[in-house]
């Protein structure tokens, strides 16, 4: 079994609608080092977050978030 | 969860702790600490600086009552991790000055500095974490 690897758009998003992270994190009723951790990937975010920022950037979630799988841990 | 206040209540409380910590200089330089006084004018000037540029932002965008998320489930993450290791710490710390602590009295000097190292600690990983997730707008 491949372990997935969550990546997003979240930047690419939040930039073409013209937010700041503090107009994203005030839409998505989170801390702006919330968007900060996502964007640079150090946070995988919870399902509930991850539909609060999509829902706030106007797309679907799965137009923000996508797996990649990367490395094999069924060994 | 996430708690969420106005953004003139945020700022008010960190105004509070610049005039709190502008004392502190104050009187580090009064009783001739100019070391620690010079540490905390640093942290002052930075802290200032920032808080002068939210509120002017604020007010230009007219959002000084607008709510703003304080605590979400990634903060809460932060802090639990500081305390967790702080007290990870004083586990240790008490647990060694239990056993090699002759005395009661030198046993209350150990346990006073490991709570005074433990809240070090806490800052101290709070920092780090600050530092490992900071990004500019």
């Amino acid at each position: 079994m491949k372990r997935p690897i969550v990546y997003n758009n979240v930047k690419k998003y939040r930039v073409l609608m013209d937010m700041t992270q503090q107009e994203l994190a005030d839409k998505a009723l989170v801390h702006r080092q919330t968007i900060v951790s996502i964007e640079n990937k150090s946070y995988a975010p919870s399902i509930e977050v991850a539909y609060a920022i999509s829902i706030a950037v106007g797309k679907d979630i799965k137009e923000v978030f996508y797996i990649k799988e990367e490395g094999d841990v069924s060994k | 969860m996430s708690l969420r206040v106005p953004r003139i209540l945020k700022m008010f409380v960190s105004l509070v702790f610049v005039a709190l910590f502008t004392f502190v200089v104050y009187n580090s330089f009064e009783s001739g600490d100019n070391f620690r006084g010079i540490i905390f004018s640093a942290a002052i000037i930075v802290s200032a600086y920032v808080l002068i540029k939210d509120i002017v932002v604020a007010i230009k965008g007219n959002s000084l009552l607008n709510k703003e998320v304080v605590m979400d489930q990634f903060i809460i993450g932060r802090i639990k991790t500081s305390l967790s290791l702080s007290y990870l710490y004083l586990i240790v710390h008490l647990s060694i000055s239990l056993y090699s602590s002759d005395s009661l009295a030198a046993f209350k000097d150990s346990a006073t500095l490991a709570l005074f190292i433990s809240f070090l600690v806490f800052m101290l990983i709070q920092i780090f974490q600050a530092f490992i997730y900071h990004s500019r707008e």
